[in-house]
């Protein structure tokens, strides 16, 4: 579409009127979610114009802050949410909010939208009381169509369904803890860690209420080094990336209490349907980045904006107390091996944050 | 190459009948130009009906700065790299009233010059970025010509983004 430039020196040019292949080239410039929400609501014409974009390259995703804050990068913007009074915890589930109220029931919210979703079943099973406060012991929730999976701090996993009250425990090995679960091609994998073998993986199949399958897919170590029963100063993750199914190993320094990230390793599932499934070690997350955190981890595609996801790059937030806070999340870049702090001063106190991801914009 | 092609000029008609003689090379910036050049389908004088003088000739000095740009200083007087130097000629360039940077970006847009599109389209973006919708408005004067209902269903849909 081209316009007559012809407007009188003086005179306010006509920016309502800019065409949308111009707004959709400067949508891709400004450098946080909360902008591009922004320039839609200038005036009908630009609303119009931005939803004839096709979809913009990715940005950085929020950080969902203890407070329910959340945290945009890498700007820093702090955003408030006037957030329901007796909400005692939230977990981020990638693109929803699972919140659990002080009364025990959990409710399911867009935090984009603040749109309750529904109402489900009490968290009853997972209060405790601690010095006279009540807490919820969820470390991790992930949504599927008819149930909800958690993990607790106790690292057992927990099915719960979405329609019914009723939530059951599958028994792990003896021995054996959930170290993470993750969706991937609509299956539940669970990634299981043990004092004396090396994490494993299973795929769980829900087959009706109270009926679970977990079936063992990966039972040898993984190779290129991972030492067997030391799983002392490790994180891991299970995570989806693309048509991969990843499972990444965080080596710390330092005390158990106050590790210090030093090192990611990223492994792949193969062969996952035939029997010799088995973990091959990676070095490029295929023209994708990683954001890792205890509570909720995904992969975006990588851009070449500046301010967007790097490839081959790690964005982590880490649960526990570190000895630096400075160390307490950042960017870790496969190809050479460098730990950079996040982009924003404001992330790097945040203990216990987590990733949110909004819609693609 | 023979030497005649190395000065071969190309006359630019503004919509407002001024003529402007460039070098071939610098008017081959302007891909809908050079397209023409190399289709043989261009004489050597092209109007250009959506385009007044002023603006032309903001875009001839751009991309003439750009052709030559190129070449190292032959004394390397400048503590800077040509790039750096670049730079700071593009950021000075675009210091124009609002006028201006409004022509340039629609010119850039329809000449079809990749460099002079993203100058223009990242200074408008820099004025947008941190602000809220009214501030935004206030910037560029633009009207808010929602309904009530539209802003607030515009709102609902993200009010995260508006608190």
């Amino acid at each position: 579409m081209e316009t007559i430039a012809t407007t009188t020196l003086g005179e306010c040019p006509p920016w309502q009127d800019l065409p949308p292949d111009l707004l959709g080239l400067i949508l891709q410039r400004v450098p946080s979610h909360a902008d591009r929400v922004h320039v839609r609501a200038v005036c009908r014409s630009w609303h119009a114009g931005a939803g004839l974009q096709p979809s913009l390259p990715p940005l950085l995703p929020l950080l969902l802050r203890r407070d329910g804050t959340f945290l945009s990068l890498p700007d820093g913007v702090v955003h408030r949410i006037a957030a329901p009074d007796d909400v005692s915890l939230q977990k981020s589930t990638g693109d929803m909010l699972f919140l659990v109220h002080n009364d025990g029931r959990c409710s399911l919210v867009n935090p984009f939208s603040r749109e309750t979703a529904h109402q489900y079943v009490s968290a009853e099973c997972f209060r405790y009381e601690f010095n006279s406060t009540v807490v919820y012991n969820i470390r991790k929730a992930v949504l599927m169509p008819d149930h909800i999976i958690t993990i607790d701090n106790n690292s057992q996993v927990s099915i719960q369904s979405r329609t019914v009250n009723l939530r059951w425990t599958p028994s792990l090995d003896i021995g054996a803890y959930a170290l993470d679960v993750t969706l991937f091609q609509e299956k539940l994998y669970v990634l299981v860690g043990t004092y004396t073998w090396g994490p494993k993986l299973y795929v769980m199949n829900i087959i009706n209420d109270k009926h679970v399958i977990l079936q063992c897919i990966i039972l040898s170590n993984p190779i290129d080094g991972m030492a067997p029963g030391f799983l002392g100063n490790m994180n891991h993750y299970l995570i989806a990336s693309g048509d991969r199914l990843l499972m990444v190993k965080q080596l710390n320094n330092g005390l158990l209490s106050q590790p210090i990230p030093a090192k990611f390793e990223v492994f792949e599932a193969v062969d996952l349907s035939n029997d010799g499934a088995r973990w091959r070690k990676v070095d490029t997350l295929l023209g994708r980045a990683l954001f890792l955190s205890q509570g909720c981890s995904q992969s975006l595609l990588a851009g070449d904006l500046s301010f967007g996801p790097r490839e081959d790059c790690i964005y982590f937030l880490n649960e526990r107390n570190v000895k630096s806070m400075s160390l307490c999340s950042g960017i870790y870049n496969m190809r050479d091996g460098t730990l950079l702090p996040l982009p924003s001063r404001a992330a790097d106190s945040q203990v216990a944050a987590s990733w949110l991801f909004p819609p693609n914009t | 190459m023979a030497a005649e092609d190395l000065k071969k000029m190309i006359t630019l008609k503004s919509s407002d009948g001024e003529e402007f003689k460039v070098e071939e090379a610098v008017a081959m910036e302007l891909q809908t130009i050079r397209h023409m050049i190399e289709d043989e389908c261009a004489d050597n004088e092209i109007p250009l009906p959506n385009v007044n003088s002023k603006i032309l000739s903001k875009v001839i000095e751009y991309c003439n700065k750009h052709v030559h740009a190129a070449k190292p200083v032959a004394d390397g007087a400048s503590a800077l790299s040509p790039a750096e130097d670049l730079k700071n000629w593009d950021a000075e360039f675009v210091k124009v009233d609002q006028a201006t940077l409004f022509d340039l970006s629609l010119a850039a847009n329809y000449l079809d010059i990749k460099a002079l599109l993203d100058l223009t389209c990242q200074t408008i973006a820099d004025m947008i970025k941190g602000k809220t919708p009214e501030e935004i408005r206030r910037t560029f004067n633009i009207k808010n010509d929602f309904t009530a209902e539209e802003e607030d269903e515009i709102r609902r849909e993200n009010q995260w983004a508006f608190e």
